[in-house]
């Protein structure tokens, strides 16, 4: 049995580190160089600060990355200006997939011709020396949003250029972004990202670890995306982070939206209190739609407006921008600006003083957290001697299962439909080990779609805002 | 310590016998090695080592005597049932000689001593794989042991017109998901009645509460123990093994190295793979082996990069076929040439790694005991750019890979749901 624990704390990260600094890519890296770094940057670079600032809005963070350096530098200013509180650095799929030298070739390239060539900004072929400038003046934190499962090195860069928000998790970014990536091996390599973050916190500058939790984004009922999020969060306290978010996507239900965070808070903070992690500090993100968006403009804006105004009903520390443009392709600059200010007005003019309540969302509260437990107890049970063994084998049997993820891990066994309130039910459990009395509750709140199985009632569940 | 809580390892290989002690934490108290007396025979030559035939749970043996099994797989398709057949028989320890589809023509047709037939997830409706199942001829191939491990409804089909085949749950059940380990399984007994067929050591094995296994199928566990983390030798990133014995070289690796365009790659979901390399060896295989590095363009690099006498004088010799290698040239022809392999995929089911991410190189085996660390890093080195990453050579001395693989009660986590076949 491996239940959370603070000995699963890797002991020989000096050997690991070494290896993966020690090659051609870390261009000059220094972990005590990087140390000194992080002890000279503003406090308000680190999110764990900005997060506990006195406010009475969610924070508000867009997306965005391009590959050239002028041009990247060109996009923070604008998002700065426009209110974004958070500035991302999102980094480009060669990076992400460790081919570290066709990014470099394709920058080149990029900066050449003058044309994107990349779908990011790459930031190992640009190094952490030259990054550390794109920031210079800037009293923001960034947030590294990549999808990368070997991120190691990516993380020893981002640290030491400054970003202090990394994003991902071993599940989170595997799962949804990967079909063969080895799980087991992607779960070890994000306890080394969790490890170092961890080594270059201070007790008043933690580096901040964010996990991922729309996962694929389509049909993940709130229970999956709660029991992964709490996974993550205790394999980050394993190896001593100390400043921890939790996320989750807009579900299309708002009555299902305030219910999941309810429970995503108050469980992420039980199970970490039981664990002997209660100095870990936790917050909460809520992306905006990550599903079908819709192609016309006046439709996106609507959905963008609308799912800010939700963030701040359901009280969330974070919302993650998406633009009018999202259907469409990479946003431009201009888009990412708009996206900011109009989430910004909205969150700014129509304020929640007090949380919603009402007997279906307690309904819906009491039945994603009952389900929730059922498959966390189940994988705590489980054989082996550390957590993220009994992660993997929860994959493998099922007890886990991310809705349509591409990875060969995931059961594929659990079914998913929208009921006639557009919230998310689960149809077959498959070999989730939620209780019959839950799973039965699930398929009575969806009874009324029952009879239509057809893959156009598919296609119109999951496009619901396209 | 308390000795009386110790374990005794026994590896029986071709040639030594290699015995050790280790105690309760899986640590290694002491080894010693033994030359194989053929005129004893295995049973009577351990018995003489320990001055009785050993028994019961303390006593773990494995023996890679015999030779690996040669395994024949004909499947639906190369790339999904005969790409997780073949892993398992790798795992298992087997040495897969072909991987055929039904209708590839054949041309390798070497004898086997396991031949094994599957294809197809469980479903009853099989047009395909039946009409294929119909038109296979078991005599157009020469093999021992017929295994059937396909699509489950074929199951009494097969055996209708094969009595004498083991038929054993499809790995890929109902989802293309290799998950039951079955074949895994089947080649763990069919090896252990071969080896007491052919070494005569049922004595040796009605004495033990558990079966004999195959050594690379320890080694292959070792390797999985150390990348999971679960080990004291540690392992860092992606890592090689390269077990060098006297007939062969087994090659175990994790995943992640491999090229992202490589056309062959073991079944998705799989982080620890084999190879088997039955032409590379210091002993048995030194000939070919020489033979191998003589017909490589690299050889004169190669020669260059490990010996300290003139390159040219030696390779004169070399390409006159004067040269007497010595057992770390051979072992270091060995490093080479798999290494080669593995970043070209060159031999038929070898994937195409990208040697530029690996981060670790563990050496072990009787043929790696000779091998200087920083030699065998300058090996290394000949297949990589100056931007890419240096590994760090590590030579098993200890036999620890073993030790640890052999004290391993749990399944690798990779192997932790299967069925008891």
């Amino acid at each position: 049995m491996a239940r959370p624990s603070a000995s699963a704390c890797i002991l020989d990260i000096e050997k690991h580190r070494k290896q993966v600094i020690s090659q051609f890519w870390a261009q000059g890296l220094d972990a005590e160089e990087t140390q000194c770094f992080l002890a000279d940057l503003p406090t308000r670079r680190f999110p764990s600060v900005v997060y506990t600032e006195q406010r009475d809005r969610p924070l508000i963070q867009p997306r965005g990355g391009v590959p050239v350096f002028d041009e990247q530098h060109s996009l923070i200013i604008l998002l700065d200006e426009a209110g974004a509180d958070f500035i991302p650095l999102t980094v480009d799929s060669y990076t992400r997939q460790n081919r570290y030298d066709v990014a470099n070739q394709l920058l080149k390239r990029s900066e050449e011709e003058e044309k994107h060539y990349l779908n990011g900004y790459p930031l190992i072929a640009h190094g952490h020396i030259v990054t550390r400038d794109l920031y210079d003046g800037l009293n923001k934190p960034i947030s590294l949003r990549h999808g990368t499962p070997d991120a190691r090195l990516l993380t020893e860069v981002a640290l030491a250029s400054g970003i202090v928000e990394i994003e991902g998790g071993g599940i989170c970014y595997c799962l949804p972004y990967s079909e063969g990536f080895p799980l087991d091996r992607c779960l070890l390599y994000w306890q080394y990202v969790d490890r170092i973050c961890a080594i270059h916190s201070s007790p008043g500058a933690p580096v901040h670890r964010e996990s991922f939790g729309p996962l694929t984004a389509t049909l993940v009922p709130p229970a999956i995306a709660v029991v992964v999020q709490i996974l993550e969060a205790l394999l980050a306290a394993e190896q001593g982070v100390m400043s921890f978010s939790v996320s989750f996507s807009q579900t299309g239900s708002p009555m299902q939206d305030i219910a999941t965070a309810r429970v995503l808070c108050d469980l992420t903070r039980k199970y970490l209190d039981e664990y002997g992690f209660e100095d870990v500090a936790t917050f909460l993100v809520y992306h905006q739609w990550m599903g079908q968006f819709p192609t016309g403009p006046v439709e996106a804006a609507a959905l963008i407006t609308g799912s800010a105004q939700m963030a701040a009903i359901i009280g969330a520390d974070k919302i993650v921008v998406k633009t009018v443009d999202e259907a469409l392709g990479v946003p431009d600059p201009e888009s990412n600006a708009d996206a900011v200010r109009a989430v910004r007005y909205v969150l700014d003019r129509f304020r929640w003083a007090d949380p919603i309540s009402s007997k279906a969302i307690d309904g819906e509260e009491n039945l994603i957290a009952a389900e929730a437990i059922s498959i966390l107890e189940t994988i705590f049970e489980l054989p082996g001697v550390s957590l993220w063994e009994s992660i993997f084998q929860a994959f493998q049997l099922g007890y886990i299962d991310v809705p349509f993820s591409p990875h060969i891990d995931n059961a594929n066994r659990l079914i998913t439909v929208r009921d006639r309130h557009g919230s998310i039910r689960i149809k077959d459990r498959g070999n989730l080990p939620i209780s019959d009395q839950e799973a039965k509750r699930e398929l009575h709140l969806c009874e009324d779609c029952a009879t239509d199985k057809t893959y156009r009632r598919l296609l119109t569940d999951i496009n619901i805002m396209s | 310590m308390d000795s009386r809580s110790n374990k005794i390892a026994i590896d029986i290989g071709s040639t030594i016998i290699k015995v050790a002690e280790i105690d309760s934490e899986g640590q290694l108290v002491k080894q010693k090695f033994h030359e194989r007396n053929f005129e004893l025979g295995i049973d009577r030559q351990v018995e003489h080592i320990f001055g009785r035939l050993p028994k019961g749970d303390d006593v773990l043996i494995c023996s890679s005597a015999n030779g690996g099994l040669r395994v024949g797989i004909v499947a639906l398709t190369s790339h999904f049932s005969g790409s997780v057949l073949r892993n398992q028989a790798l795992l298992a320890g087997g040495n897969p000689v072909f991987v055929h589809d039904f209708d590839q023509d054949k041309e390798d047709l070497r004898p086997v001593d396991v031949l094994i037939v599957g294809g197809g997830i469980d479903c009853a409706d099989a047009a395909p794989l039946i009409s294929r199942l119909e038109r296979f001829r078991a005599d157009a191939y020469r093999f021992d042991t017929l295994i059937y491990a396909g699509n489950r409804y074929l199951d009494e089909r097969f055996n209708e017109r094969f009595p004498e085949a083991h038929v054993v749950p499809n790995p890929l059940g109902e989802g293309l998901r290799g998950r039951t380990y079955s074949v895994w399984h089947a080649l763990r007994e069919v090896y252990l009645d071969d080896l007491v067929h052919k070494e005569g050591i049922s004595e040796l094995q009605n004495g033990l509460n558990t079966a004999i296994r195959p050594t690379p199928e320890v080694v292959s566990r070792g390797f999985h123990r150390l990348v999971s983390n679960h080990s004291s030798l540690p392992a860092v990133g992606p890592c090689i093994l390269l077990d060098i014995g006297g007939a062969t070289t087994d090659l175990h690796y994790t995943v992640e190295m491999l090229h992202n365009d490589s056309p062959v790659r073991p079944p998705a979901g799989v982080s620890v793979a084999r190879y088997v390399f039955t032409d590379l060896g210091v002993f048995t295989s030194s000939d070919t082996t020489m033979r191998r590095l003589h017909a490589h363009p690299g050889a004169y690099e190669f020669l260059a990069c490990v010996l300290e006498e003139d390159t040219r004088d030696a390779y004169s010799s070399f390409r006159a076929g004067d040269y007497v290698p010595s057992p770390e040239t051979l072992g270091y022809a060995c490093l080479y040439l798999a290494l080669h392999r593995f970043a070209h995929g060159t031999d038929p089911g070898l994937p195409v790694a990208d040697l530029g991410r690996v981060a670790q190189i563990i050496l072990t085996g009787g043929g790696a005991q000779l091998l200087d660390p920083t030699l065998a890093a300058e090996v290394a080195e000949l297949f990589l750019t100056d931007d890419q990453v240096r590994p760090e050579i590590l030579i098993d001395h200890r036999y620890q890979v073993w030790v640890e693989g052999v004290t391993w009660s749990m399944h690798p986590a990779g192997m932790s749901v299967m069925d008891d076949g």
